[in-house]
């Protein structure tokens, strides 16, 4: 069976991460990449444009040079074999993966908070400062969401873990504690 | 009656004090498609392989297919409120099932819960849907008898406590009839029974808990019903599920009988789970782990070693044929994993013969070692007379000069057969079975014709009953034939008072 496209992107975020380790150049292969994934946000006809396949290698690699012009080498001899194993249509996919990567040997995290009411950011990087403290994570990261219907605490959502620590999840707690023992 | 508001407030208090306040850290994913009794949800990271799941509108599932980034999630119970996007989270246990001596008498789903009205289950023992069957040294080989009541089973075909004996044929052959009048024949005899139905109709379910109600069965039996209208998953773990409440009587020793009626259902509704969780597709369409679907299942059912308390789970699992076709890819299967099979055919149904066993094709690979000795000495020339008789039937339809040889043993096979017939829901105890073919196999049945040898067998019950009751004593509490010449003496004696209906 083929394997999904999640996973090879996975598996060249892999292979990207080890390269610029290597390299020493993480840092600052992490932020052209950053900087890729928001020219793409703005254009995305550019992806659609190097998988297209009326158009030659030649003519794709002509464009795609002129574009990585500013960025390291590392990432641009990356740019080249994504292009030329005809895998740039999973470009944001291993941008994705090699960010999970990144943030877990920096030990960071992103997560959101919901509130009934807005968090001062005071309180948000209280907040994530005590889960990655309790996570032995270096720093967490964290949005806040506004909810009126959880009436009042916080439920915090870090990756895939859940804290739910709502008056509306208590109360739905209480209210089936009630309904089992009759 | 009055429930005063007082009463209330401080019942919900006393709850409310034992609530604990702790926060809760829950591994979640979020559903990204639903589909007919599975769902797919991203994320849940760590899930386990069949872990128990909780959607957020308390609907259960089972991870089922664990992929990178995906789970395949089959739905316990409702699935119309789940909708993509939802969060479904970890529960960190697996599937289980209440059991112990307050479900029985009851019906129940697969879940446990019980669908007869008759309230809650008070029971706080649960047990693994899915649990490793006994090992070899945990076992120990089959050597009592499973009294079904049913002549032609317990002559030909003997079941152990303990064997898998599977009963295939086309539908309206009779097999539920069948396994219905074995439960009913373990009345007394110390045996739990559990009949899973599964997607049977629901008139059927109901049909067949009557009549276990009125002949007193529901007193020791369990009904596990998952409908035809339930989701696919209901049907899938219905049998595993009822498994687990008969391993709850065995591991304590006691003796089970447990029904999967039927297997094939049960089997396409794993493959509708399969396909929907886009398994890839084998011979016929099922999936490449339906043999396993079946065998890990009826591994459970054992004679555990006396160590163990000596308790057994003797398994009689259904499979339905199309057009006798026993070569299909289920049957094949189930009857490789089985201790033998009773064949049910549809022309011997039609033509009169039932229970519709076809002795040719029914084995069991216990044999005689789950029969009491007086049953062996009687029923030992039984298969080879049908064999013979059937052989013979055919040929015997050409010519009419017959020389005395073949007439003797087409006579004698007109006899067996109709011997062999017995009506439903009348168990016969051992004793009387033993006492009928004792008659047979020593020829006291050779004068008496064929129309009248259903009468002649109950009156002959009806004389023992009555005159010779230390026979049947006998055969009942030591398991061997009485002193031969009395026995012989008792049915010459019958013989010769028994006058055949005036043509």
């Amino acid at each position: 069976m083929a394997i999904s496209n999640e996973e090879q992107a996975i598996r060249y975020g892999q292979a990207l991460f080890a390269y610029a380790q290597d390299a020493d150049k993480l840092a600052l292969v992490q932020q052209d990449l950053t900087e890729l994934q928001q020219a793409l946000g703005a254009n995305p006809k550019f992806v659609a444009i190097l998988t297209n396949p009326v158009l030659a290698l030649g003519q794709k690699q002509t464009m795609l040079k002129a574009v990585e012009a500013g960025l390291a080498p590392e990432t641009q001899n990356f740019l080249d074999l994504l292009l030329d194993y005809g895998r740039f249509n999973l470009l944001l996919s291993v941008i994705a993966a090699f960010n999970r990567l990144f943030d877990q040997a920096e030990g960071r995290a992103s997560g959101r908070v919901t509130s009934a009411v807005a968090l001062s950011q005071a309180q948000l990087t209280e907040l994530g400062a005590s889960y990655a403290k309790k996570n032995g994570l270096k720093q967490v990261l964290l949005e806040n969401d506004v909810d009126p219907d959880i009436i009042g605490g916080v439920v915090l959502q870090v990756d895939d873990y859940v804290i739910d620590g709502s008056i509306k999840h208590k109360l739905m707690k209480i209210r089936r504690q009630l309904m089992e023992n009759k | 009656m009055s429930i005063k508001a007082e009463e209330i407030s401080s019942l919900i208090k006393q709850q409310l004090e034992h609530y604990d306040d702790k926060l809760d850290i829950d591994e979640v994913g979020v559903v990204t498609y639903v589909g007919d009794g599975i769902a797919r949800a991203h994320g849940l990271n760590h899930v386990l392989a069949n872990e128990l799941l909780e959607f957020a509108n308390g609907s259960y599932g089972i991870a089922q297919n664990l992929e990178m980034n995906d789970v395949g999630i089959i739905i316990l119970g409702s699935f119309d409120a789940i909708r993509e996007g939802d969060r479904v989270k970890r529960t960190g246990r697996i599937m289980q099932v209440p059991v112990g001596d307050a479900l029985i008498g009851r019906v129940v789903n697969p879940l446990g819960q019980p669908v007869d009205g008759l309230g809650e289950i008070k029971t706080d023992k649960t047990r693994p849907i899915e649990s490793k069957a006994p090992g070899v040294m945990e076992r120990q080989s089959v050597k009592e008898p499973l009294q079904t009541g049913i002549k032609a089973i317990d002559a030909l075909v003997p079941i152990g406590r303990g064997q898998r004996e599977l009963i295939i044929g086309d539908r309206k052959t009779g097999k539920t009839s069948l396994a219905i009048d074995t439960i009913l024949n373990q009345k007394g005899q110390d045996v739990i029974c559990i009949y899973v139905a599964i997607g049977q109709k629901e008139s059927t379910v109901r049909t067949q808990v009557q009549t276990l109600k009125r002949f007193g069965a529901m007193d020791y039996t369990i009904v596990v019903e998952a409908g035809p209208s339930e989701p696919a998953p209901m049907l899938y773990i219905a049998p595993y599920a009822g498994s687990a409440m008969g391993e709850e009587f065995m591991y304590n020793g006691r003796h089970v009988l447990v029904v999967f009626d039927d297997l094939s259902k049960q089997a396409v509704a794993y493959r509708e789970l399969s396909l929907l969780l886009r398994r890839p597709p084998g011979r016929e369409a099922y999936p490449g782990d339906v043999f396993y679907l079946h065998s890990r299942l009826l591994e459970r059912s054992a004679k555990l070693s006396d160590k163990l308390g000596g308790g057994s789970m003797t398994a009689l699992p259904f499979i339905q044929t199309e057009a006798g076709d026993i070569s299909a890819y289920i049957p094949t299967n189930v009857i490789s994993i089985t201790d033998g099979q009773i064949f049910l055919q549809s022309d011997l149904f039609f033509a009169g013969t039932r229970p519709a066993i076809d002795a040719g094709n029914s084995v069991s690979r216990v044999g005689g070692s789950a029969q009491i000795k007086a049953m062996k000495k009687v029923a030992g020339t039984l298969r080879t007379d049908l064999a013979a008789y059937r052989e013979l039937e055919s040929f015997a339809q050409f010519g009419s000069d017959l020389d005395q040889v073949t007439q003797a043993k087409l006579n004698r096979g007109r006899r067996t057969v109709e011997v062999l017939k017995q009506p439903l829901h009348e168990p016969i105890p051992v004793e009387k079975q033993v006492v009928i073919l004792y008659a047979l196999t020593h020829g006291y049945l050779d004068a008496v014709p064929v129309e009248d040898i259903q009468r002649f067998e109950h009156e002959l019950y009806a004389n023992f009953d009555s005159s010779h009751t230390d026979l049947l004593a006998t055969i009942k509490q030591t398991g061997n034939l009485p002193d031969e010449t009395v026995l012989t003496k008792a049915i010459k004696d019958f013989a010769a008072s028994f006058s055949p209906t005036a043509k």
